[in-house]
């Protein structure tokens, strides 16, 4: 839902035009990019992808990369984290599994047992603290994003009065 | 006399400041409201409605703009679609003389924008709780002062709420109240059976389940369950001096709302023995003005009203404007916190919920009513809530693949807490008062906080998560986990008392009109008036003694007193 179906929403629930509402003052506050900002290398692009797919994968619904985790991901570490922590956790990522180029020639399967072992360590002495945090980028980037919001779990802008359902009736969490 | 341009000065445009406004100005006084905050229009709330995806860091915060709000920043509304709305902390800077939280707004509208809307009033009991057990000042005034300044305030807010019939917790003129969930309504059996002097009731919040004539007529509609309040709504679907109390003084035509205008002193006219006016600073051009009327209203909120009082030097009043007997900034309160449980549910897994609910549910205070607990005095209530666990949980558990997919997709467990705010007890000592040679960029004396909670506030937290995870247990909880949290003074955001109510001069303030003992047309109608602190929130009792005090100065004003 853009600015702009909000907005109808909003005036179809209240059954009027909004005069009260200023437009162009809340459009103008919309300047979101979603864009790769160039901060992670190709080859770091292709290897967080690959982990988040691994993740997240393809089901009913898109996978973590399909939905640009991976390029979330870069705009974080670049526009988010002070510089220092953004390079210690690509430094971080480099020596996770190894080389990079190597897993991303690993089958399918192998990958997967790479990054299962990963998480079993999570919450272990032998924790990775990079795969934490990446972990938890990957979920978030994806479970925020619009496809994952509206799509793997239900988002309801505005849902009108609370009410008590059956799960059944809708089948999955709000985001 | 006549040809003053405002009749009435109001210092603040929040939740006390708005009221006023909006009366004086239905009233026919040509009322001119003061605030330090940036306009923000009813409607033009930049975040609202905005998904996650549509924020830059997905509603988080970089450290570096955190840093210019490094107080704020743990408020818990606090996130990249609220900020803007609290204040930068570099910019207005105040002294810890003792560890104190001081959460501001930083629009007009104050914190009435981002407030959690939680609306209960006062009991007999609070009221007579000084004289009872000897701390702090008497009221100079009894619930039944109040009682019908309640019954004005509370439809134009729009409460909803249950009628329960509770003498520890009066009811109002509510709104349909929020449902209770399913697991909630099993709660509230068990628990009401295993303690029946506790009632777990649907929380009275200022949303509008059911808009009346009132609220429509000003824009305001049906609360649509997206929670999302402290960022503003243009449905008006909860009450802010925005969607409310200043359209509603806006259509009078007697309204003049300046804003980035900090008020640094109230003037003392030694000829007359009033107050003249204000002295303000425009804070974009540092211009310095002068404004005057017949009556000033102080509600810039608990702490900062004190500062400007305290700032309001002259011949007569060197320590600050009527405060002959150092009585200003002293009695310093806020609520008690940080005592709680939580746990899980087991079981309902079938069931759901469609919305936001805007408000969870609230246990009215039990202790010291009918018997005496003896590890301290007075009291506190919950709130809390039941809901279950979405995706969040996934941030930081174990899982990969089309399983773990799967997982996060279905809604988790149901989880309930409930967290007690308490009534910390009025205490002398506990005071604010302007540091000697520190000032803002505005040339504002800094405030100094020397407050701290005693061993009564430290029994109370720890029974509230005793007593919370008893009621947990028998209410058929599982993996119960109590909490003691370290909650500083202020971090309730209760913050009440510097300028109390009472009956004489030498003690207190304001006498029981919420006016200046020695300076008649001087008022104080914020939580600064309050001579102790209940134990629940209390703004919308900021309003109803703020209805009370602008009835008074009207009938003192048409009869040439003021
Ligand atoms: C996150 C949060 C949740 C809360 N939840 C609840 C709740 O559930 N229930 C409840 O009852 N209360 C709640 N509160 C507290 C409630 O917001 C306050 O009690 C209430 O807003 C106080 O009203 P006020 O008019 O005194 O001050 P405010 O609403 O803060 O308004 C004061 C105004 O004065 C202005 N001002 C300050 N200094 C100056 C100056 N020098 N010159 C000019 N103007 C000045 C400010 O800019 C502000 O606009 C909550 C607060 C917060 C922040
Ligand atoms: S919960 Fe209600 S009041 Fe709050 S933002 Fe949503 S619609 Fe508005």
């Amino acid at each position: 839902m853009d600015r702009r179906d909000f907005l109808l929403g909003m005036s179809a629930i209240l059954g009027c035009s909004v005069p009260s509402l200023d437009v162009a003052a809340l459009e103008s506050a919309l300047k979101f990019s979603g864009q790769s900002t160039g901060f992670l290398r190709d080859i770091e692009l292709s290897y967080v992808s690959r982990i988040a797919d691994t993740i997240i994968p393809e089901t009913d619904t898109p996978s973590a990369s399909q939905v640009g985790v991976a390029d979330y991901i870069d705009f974080y570490l670049h526009d988010f984290l002070p510089a220092r922590q953004a390079q210690q956790f690509v430094l971080g990522l480099h020596g996770m599994t190894g080389s990079m180029q190597e897993f991303l020639t690993l089958s399918v399967d192998r990958q997967l047992a790479v990054i299962q072992d990963l998480d079993d360590r999570l919450d272990t002495d032998q924790e990775n603290s990079t795969f934490k945090k990446l972990k938890e980028l990957v979920v978030i980037g994806y479970y925020t994003s619009q496809a994952g919001a509206t799509q793997a779990l239900g988002y309801d802008p505005i849902p009108g009065p609370y009410k008590e359902i059956k799960l059944a009736e809708v089948g999955r969490a709000w985001l | 006399m006549r040809n003053r341009e405002f009749d009435v000065i109001v210092v603040g445009s929040g939740m006390s400041g708005g009221y006023a406004a909006k009366q004086f100005c239905e009233k026919g006084y040509r009322t001119l409201v003061l605030d330090r905050g940036e306009m923000v229009k009813h409607g033009q709330y930049k975040t609202e409605g905005k998904a996650p995806w549509q924020m830059p860091f997905r509603g988080d915060v970089p450290e570096e703009l955190k840093a210019e709000q490094y107080i704020q920043k743990d408020v818990y509304i606090y996130s990249d679609y609220t900020r803007h709305h609290l204040i930068n902390d570099q910019d207005h800077p105040y002294e810890q003389k003792r560890p104190f939280v001081w959460y501001r707004g930083s629009k007009v509208g104050g914190k009435s924008l981002i407030w959690g809307r939680q609306s209960y009033r006062w009991s007999r009991l609070d009221f007579e709780a000084n004289k009872l057990d000897g701390n702090g000042v008497d009221w100079p005034v009894r619930y039944e002062d109040i009682e019908p300044w309640y019954d004005q305030v509370e439809p134009f807010v729009g409460i909803s709420g249950s009628y329960e019939g509770l003498d520890v917790l009066p009811d109002g003129k509510f709104l349909p109240a929020q449902p209770l969930n399913i697991v909630e309504r099993d709660m509230k059996q068990r628990i009401e059976r295993a303690f029946p002097d506790r009632h777990f009731i649907p929380a009275r919040v200022a949303n509008l389940t059911q808009p009346a004539k009132q609220h429509l007529e000003l824009g305001r509609v049906q609360c649509q369950a997206r929670s999302e309040c402290p960022r503003g709504c243009s449905f008006g679907a909860y009450y802010s001096s925005n969607s409310a109390a200043l359209p509603a003084a806006e259509r009078t035509g007697n309204l003049t709302l300046v804003a980035n205008a900090q008020v640094q002193e109230v003037i003392y006219d030694e000829a007359s023995g009033r107050a003249s006016g204000v002295a303000y600073v425009d804070m974009r051009s540092g211009e310095r003005k002068r404004v005057r009327a017949r009556v000033v209203f102080m509600c810039a909120s608990t702490l900062a009203s004190v500062q400007i009082l305290l700032n309001s030097k002259s011949k007569v009043f060197p320590y600050g404007i009527g405060n002959r007997f150092d009585v200003l900034g002293r009695y310093i309160m806020d609520h008690c916190g940080g005592g709680g449980a939580s746990g899980m549910m087991p079981g309902y897994l079938g069931d759901y919920y469609k919305g936001r609910r805007p408000g969870g549910i609230y246990i009215p205070r039990f202790r010291n009513i009918n018997e005496t607990h003896g590890a301290f005095e007075r009291g506190y209530g919950f709130q809390g809530a039941a809901s279950r666990a979405s995706w969040q949980w996934a941030k930081s558990a174990k899982g990969i693949g089309k399983a773990f997919k799967a997982r996060v997709r279905q809604p988790g467990n149901w989880y309930f807490s409930m967290w007690g705010f308490g009534e910390s007890l009025p205490k002398r000592d506990n005071r604010v008062y302007l540091h000697e040679s520190k000032r803002d960029q505005w040339g504002m004396p800094l405030l100094v906080m020397d407050v701290a909670y005693t061993s009564n506030e430290q029994a109370m937290i720890r029974d509230m998560s005793e007593t919370a995870a008893e009621m947990l247990k028998v209410a058929g909880l599982v993996d119960i986990r109590p909490f003691e949290g370290e909650a500083l003074p202020g971090s309730a955001i209760h913050e009440m008392g510097g300028a109390c109510m009472g009956r004489a001069v030498e003690t207190s303030y304001l006498n029981k009109w919420n006016q200046c003992h020695d300076v008649k047309n001087l008022f104080v109608t914020d939580g600064s008036a309050f001579s102790s602190g209940s134990c629940v929130n209390p703004s919308v009792t900021f309003m109803a003694f703020t209805a009370r005090a602008v009835d008074f100065a009207d009938q003192q004003l048409k009869q040439g007193y003021l």
